[in-house]
């Protein structure tokens, strides 16, 4: 079972699975920044416990058995290790939402 | 005239009226509910309090055009003309009429517009046992609106190790809640219409107890909040509601982005999630076209002098394809630029002074349309160039040719408009858009106010009638929103005495003004509080069942919907 780690930038990270944002954002900052990235993982539904494993090695909460759609705060070779896995449909740059008054 | 049963203030207003007119009555305007001061043609009306027996009816006084908004109970209020005081003043079964006070700016004049009263009188609810979780600016834990309810806090924006669904922040507990602050101030006023109540304040939910999220506004860390929240309410066996008087345009408009995702994955019996519509009903913030195969089409939009960034984010079906060309005001333009369906879909060129960066990805891996975004910054990193921008789309593959596009700058409508083909509709963002949350536009029951110098203040709000602020829908995919309206305009409520909203807003120590569907947001989420204290179980459609068939727009047959006011105004008696 693949578990995310602090390794490494993968050159080969699966870039179509990334929105504009969030590919941006990772070429914007070095390999080696240990900056977290507020992201949205989309994934396909009744995932397997390895698949809640690895998210949960992540801090993802997998808590909700149903839900598709997780928030979470990664470093770029989560997003890279993520990115690779074949349950993940894609992953989203947080945006900024804003108070409405 | 049974002037002994008439309070004394009241009295004096009345005969104030009596000598000077309208003009008497301004300067009390906000203190004693007195309403419709604005224009000709609508008479001053005041919400008045009086006392009878707990069965006395009233039935008789409707021939005189007097409502009385409860059926039973000692207290009463009703809506009255100043000549319908002197109507009431003279039935026998009334002992006193006072007028509402500033001290209860909610009930004054919020709450009889939508009956709550009526509905709290019969149902005795306030709320107690229910969560009213809040993700919002902060909160001021020392305001006394809240005195001993807020069960905890998760300030994600203080250092420290987190809570289950996200490794950042602090969780605050007691003596610790103080710890967190609200300087913004939007927090603590929207817990207060939901929750607060004092000597001063009477807010919808007034005894449950509150469980704040301070957030940094990240969609991701609110999806986060929202987890929170509905985990904190299950592990006490309580059932929550959860308010987000909050909004972006990033999304795609039709209720299938992350955040709205999230909410529609959490909610369910006992979990129920409030959000406010949008306060961009006024402004020319969406752009809505159709595309000819071969055909361009041109919409102009101004960039006003020093934006922070422009973002233009349009979408159009999956069975389209579109190429997309920006153009600056100096008329230096980019390549037209369509799909790209591999590897990096952005493309950057300088344009005078501006750098334009437009993505073209391919379509969506969850709506299945395409997307495309256009960001506008200067070259220096500063404003890009103010002036008349243009946004060419030309179809080269057109099988239904619509195309929406929306301005997503921090201040939509201020710093960046469109010129063409301007829409009034699908102003509806994420995460008003989710499916299972209760999407609530605005109502304007008060313009005008008095602040802490005793200067009257006014905006230029209609009353009785949907705020012009208040985002529209439909959604892009046609369903149907906002759900409902409530009260969102002119709303007294708790002030953080870490805020400074200016002098103008603020109408004591302890209470300010504040406008926007923010408001009316916390306004049905408090009432939804109401109904979960007496079905814990009750689930979002019921929940929206129920508020659709209790609203009204005035004027219109029942259960009719337009795009501004959902299925109408929220009439709690009905509930």
């Amino acid at each position: 079972m693949l578990v995310c780690s602090e390794r490494g930038y993968n050159l080969h990270m699966n870039q179509s699975k990334l929105d504009g944002g969030l590919a941006a954002a990772l070429l914007r900052r070095e390999p080696s920044a240990e900056v977290l990235l507020s992201v949205f993982i989309r994934t396909a539904p009744q995932l397997t416990q390895d698949a809640r494993k690895i998210l949960g090695t992540c801090g993802v909460d997998t808590s909700n058995e149903r839900a598709t759609v997780f928030a979470a705060d990664l470093s770029r070779q989560q997003v890279d290790e993520l990115s690779e896995q074949s349950w993940v449909v894609s992953i989203q740059l947080g945006q900024q939402a804003r108070p409405l008054a | 005239m049974k002037h002994e049963k008439v309070a004394p203030g009241l009295m004096c207003a009345m005969q104030d009226y009596g000598e000077r007119g309208r003009d008497a009555l301004m300067s009390r305007g906000s203190d004693m509910g007195i309403m419709s001061l604005s224009g000709v043609q609508k008479e001053p009306k005041i919400v008045v309090f009086f006392r009878c027996r707990n069965q006395d009816k009233f039935d008789d006084l409707s021939a005189q055009g007097i409502v009385v908004n409860e059926i039973q109970g000692t207290v009463r209020t009703a809506y009255l003309t100043l000549p319908q005081i002197e109507t009431l003043s003279e039935h026998p079964a009334v002992r006193r009429i006072s007028p509402t006070r500033s001290a209860l700016p909610l009930l004054d004049v919020a709450e009889p517009f939508v009956k709550l009263p009526e509905f709290r009188n019969r149902t005795g609810l306030n709320g107690k046992g229910v969560i009213v979780g809040i993700v919002d600016s902060g909160i001021d834990p020392k305001h006394p609106a809240f005195a001993g309810r807020i069960l905890q806090i998760w300030d994600q924006t203080i250092p420290g190790p987190g809570v289950a669904e996200g490794g950042f922040g602090l969780e605050l507990r007691g003596p610790e809640l103080t710890a967190s602050r609200d300087k913004n101030g939007h927090g603590t006023h929207v817990a207060g219409i939901a929750a607060g109540n004092d000597t001063n304040l009477a807010g919808i939910a007034s005894a449950a107890d509150i469980v704040f999220v301070k957030t940094d506004f990240n969609t991701g860390h609110i999806a986060q909040a929202i987890k929170y929240i509905f985990r904190v309410a299950g592990k006490l066996d309580r059932p929550a509601v959860v308010n987000l008087s909050l909004g972006s345009h990033f999304d795609a408009h039709d209720g299938s982005d992350n955040l709205s995702t999230v909410i529609d994955e959490e909610s369910g019996p006992g979990r129920i999630v409030c959000c406010a519509a949008g306060n961009e009903g006024d402004q020319n913030m969406h752009a809505s076209a159709t595309i000819e195969a071969e055909a361009s089409k041109r919409i102009r939009f101004s960039v006003a002098a020093q934006s922070p960034g422009v973002v233009l984010n349009g979408w159009y079906s999956g069975k389209d394809k579109f190429e997309i060309q920006v153009e600056s005001p100096g008329g230096v333009h980019t390549d037209l630029q369509g799909i790209i369906e591999e590897g990096e879909h952005a493309r950057a060129a300088q344009l005078d002074d501006s750098f334009a960066v437009i993505s073209t990805p391919g379509p969506s891996v969850v709506n299945g349309d395409h997307h495309f975004e256009v960001q506008l910054v200067g070259v220096t990193g500063q404003a890009p160039e103010a002036g008349n921008w243009k946004l060419m789309v030309r179809g080269t593959d057109v099988q239904n040719g619509r195309l929406d596009v929306w301005v997503t700058d921090f201040k939509s409508g201020t710093t960046c408009q469109f010129l063409d083909n301007v829409s009034e509709e699908m102003k509806i963002g994420s995460p008003g858009a989710s499916t299972q949350a209760i999407t609530i536009g605005s109502f304007t029951t008060r313009s005008k106010w008095t602040d802490i110098d005793g200067t009257p203040r006014r905006r230029s709000f209609t009353l009785d009638d949907i705020s012009p602020f208040s985002s529209p829908g439909p959604l892009r995919n046609q369903s149907l929103k906002p759900d409902v309206a409530a009260p969102g305009a002119v709303i007294a409520s708790a002030l953080s005495a870490d805020s400074d909203p200016g002098r103008d807003l603020i109408l004591s120590k302890t209470m300010r003004m504040d406008a926007g569907t923010s408001m009316a947001s916390p306004f049905v989420a408090g009432l939804v509080a109401l109904l979960l204290q007496r079905e814990p179980k009750l689930t979002p459609e019921e929940i929206k069942k129920k508020l659709k068939a209790a609203a009204k727009i005035p004027n219109r047959p029942l259960n009719s919907f337009s795009n501004e006011w959902g299925f109408g105004l929220v009439d709690a008696s009905l509930l």
